[in-house]
């Protein structure tokens, strides 16, 4: 998996490529734990996650927790295999969703 | 072995009391020819006496009339007399004086036949009967006749001459109408026999001239009568005797024949076959009789010919069956297969035939050839080359019977058709395709359950209708379920009230032996059918063929063992896809699989084993448009699906993330089975394309 961040005014905007499998959920954990401090507003971009699995999921769910608590969080261009997994999991109603029309 | 040995057993073989034809005919024979021979001879020495005085006159009268011929009497010379003498013509025949007495033609007689003779001359002539009396010692009277010429020997062998006859004898000659008369006289000592013939003047039977007589002693005439006898006898008795011995001859050899003819035979009832035709030179009904039996030899020879090939061709046909069995010891673990084919006559028309198509698949077959005998046995050889031809070609099972009908349409003429049933198992899946050509419906034990029977609806019977278009169907079978194949021989058998066997009765005796084996089923089955029938003849072949799957067969290409460790991640899922990817498993699939397949590998990981670390063992096989992944771990034993599903309906804050891995796999997945045996959890997803 490839992450790729711009993070400025308080607003960190982080694309996913490849795969957020067990593997590489850490590695994601990893690098929003280092940015909750100093952000108001998450900006995820699935548009080239091809992939995800539950470990996924728990990252994306603690993400959502830290970030209802002093801004927001928006995930962008879920692809549709990474939306039926939401769907299933019931995530999208949890997360906000912000797909291209 | 030679025919006196054949003959000599029979001799041995014989009853008691046996009577040969040849004793019979001979014994019979004999008292014929005995009674025929004494019968013959009285009424020949019968009729001999009768004919004796006929004999006597007959020769008597044979000697005149020669005499009369030497004398040279005919039409032109006839008797006359003048002048006191008798002529024959113009020839003085004498005229009762020594001078005149012509005798050379009475010589010649006598001497020609032993017989004496002479002429006498009517006369009135007193003086010449007086002299003559000088001359003989017998008074003479008028009117009666003197001898004038001829031979007539005395009491020493002297010649006679100028006697006179006897009045009484003249007298009874010119009485007797005839003018022939025989007497016996005494003359000189002898009894002579004398035949006398009235000689008349020209014929004119109104006057007669005279005498001509001959006469031969009683004594010579009896001894020439002896000897025409004895010809007689003897030509008789030559003559029975060629009759006896052609008739002798012909019975011999009617016998030699007959006999011939019976050791031929009893050669032939010891099975022994003889090289040499048997040659009889008679062209009679017994020349047919031995015709026939050559002819009997040569096609009992060409009976025996046909029953040793036929024996041949059963065991051709035997050996072409499958017949070995464990047949698959390599696959022993994984299934058993037992099938028996009872012809119900010497070479029948079923068959069942088993084949592996290649390390995972196993073609089963099994047929009926409508009809029995050679003419199926020969369909059938046939049928199950090209069924396994077209198997191993396509490995379809419709396809494989729409060619192989196609052929026999094109082929065949003989009007036989077949009944098949063809199953290809994979024994990786348990995945059974099959097709049915009008074949009975086999009975299937699935899933624990009871024995049912595959009803699919089966297609027109193989050769019967050309362009028929069979139907595959599948079924999915697992480790323990059985199929038994069969044809309508089982179903069908008949017993003395002619109920069937029938599918009920296969049905319950299947269920009640369901822990049998394959081989202890077949053969039960078979008893109990015998049970079923008692006595009544089995009229059709009886076939069956038990296939067990006992175990999947585990590929190596489609297994691999993993560390349950989370870092294997990246080799788990590289080997699940590439393994999807030559399934041609399609992309939304491959990823739901792979999402499932890492929920559960590291659900191993992370709480199968605790602290110590060891394997899992994952593998692929494709299912019926699908897949099926394994994950085999000797960890705690733990069923991911009894866990409770979480509840996807929470706010965010309230959502705990535990569980939601089982949770996607159990919603992606169309299958999800698990099972704990032999120290394992075995869980398995199955995904439908």
């Amino acid at each position: 998996m490839e992450i790729t961040k711009k993070q400025e005014n308080g607003t960190l905007e982080i694309a996913l490529s490849g795969r957020l499998d067990t593997t590489t959920a850490p590695l994601l954990e990893a690098e929003l734990n280092g940015a909750y401090t100093e952000i108001t507003n998450l900006v995820i971009d699935l548009s080239k996650l091809a992939y995800i699995s539950s470990a996924g999921l728990r990252i994306l769910l603690a993400a959502q927790k830290q970030m209802s608590k002093k801004g927001k969080m928006v995930i962008r261009n879920v692809g549709t295999n990474v939306k039926e997994v939401f769907d299933i999991t019931g995530f999208s109603d949890i997360l906000t969703i912000e797909q291209p029309l | 072995m030679s025919t006196e040995k054949t003959a000599d057993r029979n001799k041995d073989k014989r009853k008691k009391g046996f009577i040969s034809i040849g004793r019979k005919v001979g014994v019979s024979s004999l008292i014929c020819f005995i009674l025929l021979m004494s019968l013959s001879l009285w009424l020949l020495s019968d009729s001999m006496n009768k004919v004796e005085q006929k004999l006597i006159e007959n020769w008597l009268d044979t000697t005149i009339y020669l005499l009369r011929q030497e004398l040279g009497e005919s039409e032109e010379r006839q008797w006359s007399m003048h002048d006191g003498a008798l002529y024959l013509g113009d020839t003085l025949i004498g005229d009762g004086t020594k001078e005149h007495a012509n005798l050379d033609a009475f010589l010649r007689m006598e001497y020609a036949t032993g017989a004496l003779s002479y002429v006498l001359m009517r006369t009135n002539n007193d003086k010449e009967l007086q002299e003559l009396d000088a001359v003989g010692n017998k008074s003479y009277e008028q009117g009666h006749y003197i001898r004038i010429a001829g031979t007539t020997k005395g009491p020493n062998g002297e010649r006679l001459e100028g006697t006179y006859l006897d009045k009484v004898i003249a007298d009874g000659i010119e009485k007797d109408d005839d003018g022939v008369f025989i007497h016996l006289s005494n003359v000189y000592g002898r009894m002579i026999y004398c035949r006398y013939e009235m000689l008349y003047e020209k014929g004119d039977k109104s006057r007669p001239i005279g005498l001509i007589s001959n006469g031969m002693s009683e004594e010579e005439l009896m001894q020439l009568v002896k000897d025409q006898k004895k010809r007689g006898y003897a030509i008789f008795i030559v003559f029975l005797l060629v009759i006896s011995v052609g008739l002798g001859r012909f019975i011999f050899n009617i016998l030699r024949s007959i006999n011939k003819i019976r050791d031929r035979l009893c050669e032939i009832g010891t099975g022994e076959f003889p090289k040499e035709p048997l040659v009889l030179n008679s062209k009679d009904e017994i020349g047919e009789m031995a015709e026939s039996v050559n002819e009997m030899v040569k096609s009992l020879k060409e009976n025996q010919r046909i029953v040793a090939e036929l024996s041949l061709a059963t065991d051709i046909q035997r050996h072409m069956l499958p017949s070995e069995f464990p047949a698959f010891p390599e696959y022993s673990s994984e299934f058993d297969i037992y099938a028996m084919m009872n012809p119900a006559k010497e070479i029948g028309g079923d068959f069942y035939d088993f084949f592996m198509l290649d390390n995972k698949h196993i073609a089963l077959v099994i047929a009926d050839v409508a009809g029995k005998g050679v003419p199926a046995a020969l369909v059938m050889m046939i049928a199950k080359i090209m069924i396994k031809n077209q198997t191993l070609l396509s490995m379809q099972p419709d396809d494989v019977l729409t060619i192989v009908n196609q052929m026999f349409c094109e082929d065949s003429q003989s009007g036989l058709f077949v009944t098949v049933w063809l199953g290809i198992f994979n024994i990786e899946t348990g995945l059974l395709t099959f097709a049915n050509a009008g074949h009975n419906p086999p009975a299937i034990k699935l899933s624990g359950e009871d024995f049912s029977f595959l009803r699919n609806k089966p297609n027109l019977v193989l050769a019967g209708m050309e362009g028929t278009r069979y139907h595959k169907n599948e079924i999915i079978m697992h480790p323990g379920d059985r199929l038994l194949l069969y044809t309508d021989g089982v179903t069908e058998a008949t017993n003395e009230v002619t109920e069937l066997y029938g599918e009920a009765r296969l049905k319950s005796y299947l269920d009640i032996h369901a822990a049998d084996s394959a081989t202890e089923l077949i053969h039960g089955i078979r008893t109990d059918i015998d049970r079923f029938t008692h006595e009544t003849e089995q009229f059709d072949d009886i076939t069956m063929l038990v296939f067990d799957y006992k175990k999947r067969l585990e590929s190596n290409a489609a297994e691999q063992k993993f560390k349950a460790n989370t870092e294997e991640l990246p080799q788990v899922t590289e080997f699940i896809e590439s393994e999807l990817n030559k399934l041609n498993c399609p992309v939304h699939a491959l990823m739901q699989i792979s999402v499932a397949a890492e929920e559960i590998f590291v659900n191993i990981a992370k709480y199968a084993y605790g602290e110590t670390s060891s394997g899992v063992a994952i593998s692929i096989f494709p299912e019926k448009e699908g897949v099926s992944v394994c994950f085999k771990d000797r960890g705690l034993p733990f069923d991911p699906l009894a866990q409770k599903d979480p509840d996807i309906t929470l706010a965010a804050e309230s959502r705990q993330i535990g569980g939601l891995g089982i949770f996607i796999v159990k919603k992606t997945m169309d299958k999800v089975d698990y099972k704990y045996t032999n120290s394992q959890n075995i869980l398995t997803i199955t995904k439908f394309f």
